[in-house]
């Protein structure tokens, strides 16, 4: 069986998205390992849909396709494959996935492979099994074109970090192409150009500064907090040990001394850090230690501990009864409507930029306040205190 | 693996300090969550002897904490025939993923030299410990000379 990936065997890509630079979707069947490695990560303004088309050397009959769909932070969640023979003139779809947890992909053959039994190849790692459709034999025993289309993200861009897809030349191969296959395979004119000596020197001084660390799990921080402590860790640390001291119906605390959290004595974004974690990996972006390290894309906005407009209000459709309901929503600020002729005083019907207001909802201007109201409202009658009067503009 | 650096670094470290009463470490290369190890223990009944150890790790550690099982049978009231410790501190409930693995085996190491009859896995022993401490000793060495690895001779 072979991988109809491999660079020997001549794949090419007939249609592309735009992507960011370096992480061209030619690097997937790159014969640079350096280039290789990176994999493809769309240009980042680019939405989902995409659709990366390959075309392979010759019909095949495919036995699995292996995608792996993580590239440092960006991660897809959304794949579905399809194949086309050199004859036909649409594709068919053979596959699809969506919202899965693993890293990588496997869509196979179910007549092959089970759950029990997957693919047996050593690369593979942790994975998800999908099988092709059924009813799709015709398509995938016998495709010389196949198209992954990513149509969901995790808050991302659209990436893919490799992709091989295996299986054996069609039946209806000619004796001809199978030989130039196997010719092809074993020619070593192409050989994947793994980093030499000179390179892995380079690699032996890297080493990631030991304040960039996480103080629990020792792994590189994305988002460092300083706890009460002193100690710095990362925020899915934090979360992870929360989550745990949750399920013992503990309330969130300092994992290092146990002590509570208060709204003084909690972790703070250690902001300085982050930057110099940026800066740490930015310098060092050309480096293949860093290319699976996470990153932040864009600032994860805490969620907020307020109820969401749409859920308070869902369910509904009086519109009486909605207002009523926004009145009560706790963000709600009350802008009452009133006439610009409330910036009269009462008293002397002078118009001012601002007035004062007593809380028996009577106006005056400041002059009138001091000079004749004092602690008596002239028009009921009503005491007041000086804490009581309200400067408004209107 | 979220559980992979923080253990090479603990593996490290616990190699390069030297404990005298956990040696022998042999970490699979393949799959660092298990590691054997000696217990060395110096006070008697157990002093004669080594007791083989193995810790597993979870997944998720250090958000879970490990296991330690004995791999050499131990007359001790507080490890059971299959091996099994009852340790608080890598207790679900009281595990904290601040704690370093040096501290655990140093809290089993205290807990071999020191059995706590209150708090048994073996009642049988526990009431022996309590009532004929003579016996007990002299059943636990016997036990040991039996059962136990040698110890390292350094």
């Amino acid at each position: 069986m072979l991988n109809f990936m491999n660079p020997k065997l001549l794949p090419k890509i007939t249609r592309k998205p735009m992507c960011t630079e370096n992480y061209e979707p030619e690097n997937l069947i790159s014969t640079n390992y350096q280039e290789k490695i990176r994999g493809f990560i769309a240009y980042p303004s680019i939405k989902p849909p995409v659709e990366i088309e390959f075309e392979l050397i010759c019909n095949v009959n495919i036995s699995y396709i292996f995608l792996k769909t993580t590239v440092g932070s960006h991660k897809c969640s959304g794949i579905e494959i399809f194949v086309k023979n050199n004859v036909s003139t649409c594709y068919f779809s053979v596959g699809k996935a969506v919202n899965y947890d693993a890293e990588s992909l496997i869509f196979c053959n179910s007549k092959q492979y089970s759950q029990a039994k997957p693919p047996d190849n050593p690369q593979l790692g942790n994975f998800q099994l999908f099988f092709f459709k059924n009813g799709t034999v015709k398509s995938y025993s016998n495709a010389c074109k196949v198209k992954i289309l990513i149509f969901k993200t995790e808050r991302s861009v659209p990436c893919l970090a490799s992709i091989e897809i295996w299986g054996r030349p069609s039946k209806n191969c000619s004796q001809k192409t199978i030989d130039t296959i196997n010719r092809l395979v074993q020619s070593d004119s192409k050989q994947l150009q793994i980093p030499g000596n000179s390179n892995s020197n380079e690699t032996d001084n890297f080493t990631i500064p030991e304040e960039f660390k996480d103080d629990l799990t020792y792994e590189l921080m994305t988002i460092p907090f300083t706890l009460p402590c002193g100690k710095t860790i990362d925020q899915t640390t934090l979360e992870k040990y929360h989550e745990n001291e949750k399920s013992f119906g503990r309330k969130p605390g300092d994992p290092f001394t146990g002590i509570k959290f208060t709204d003084r004595l909690k972790p703070i974004l250690n902001v300085g850090l982050k930057s110099r974690i940026d800066m740490f990996l930015l310098k060092n972006s050309d480096r293949s230690e860093t290319f699976n390290l996470k990153r932040t894309l864009r600032t994860k906005v805490q969620t907020d501990k307020r109820p969401k407009i749409s859920e308070h209000f869902s369910g509904n459709s009086d519109l009486d009864v909605l207002i009523e309901k926004a009145k009560s929503y706790p963000g709600f600020t009350a802008f009452t409507c009133v006439n610009s002729s409330k910036n009269i005083c009462e008293n002397c019907k002078h118009t001012f930029e601002y007035v004062y207001e007593l809380p028996c909802k009577h106006y005056f201007c400041r002059k009138c306040l001091l000079d004749i109201c004092k602690d008596l409202c002239t028009k009921c009658t009503r005491r007041f205190v000086n804490s009581e009067v309200r400067k408004v503009h209107f | 693996m979220a559980a992979t650096r923080r253990l090479q670094k603990e593996l490290g470290d616990i190699k390069n300090s030297g404990l005298r009463s956990f040696r022998d470490i042999q970490v699979d290369e393949t799959n660092i969550l298990t590691w054997q190890g000696l217990i060395v223990p110096d006070s008697p009944p157990y002093n004669k002897g080594a007791f083989k150890i193995e810790i597993n790790f979870p997944a998720e550690y250090p958000f879970k904490p490990p296991k330690i099982n004995f791999k050499t049978k131990i007359y001790h009231p507080n490890i059971d025939e299959k091996g099994q410790v009852c340790l608080p501190i890598i207790s679900a409930e009281n595990w904290k993923p601040a704690t370093k693995t040096d501290q655990v085996i140093q809290a089993l190491v205290a807990l071999v030299n020191d059995p706590e009859p209150e708090h048994p896995l073996r009642a049988d022993l526990a009431e022996e410990y309590l009532k004929d401490k003579k016996k007990f000793t002299k059943n636990a060495e016997e036990y040991t000379k039996k059962h136990s690895e040698k110890r390292p001779s350094d």
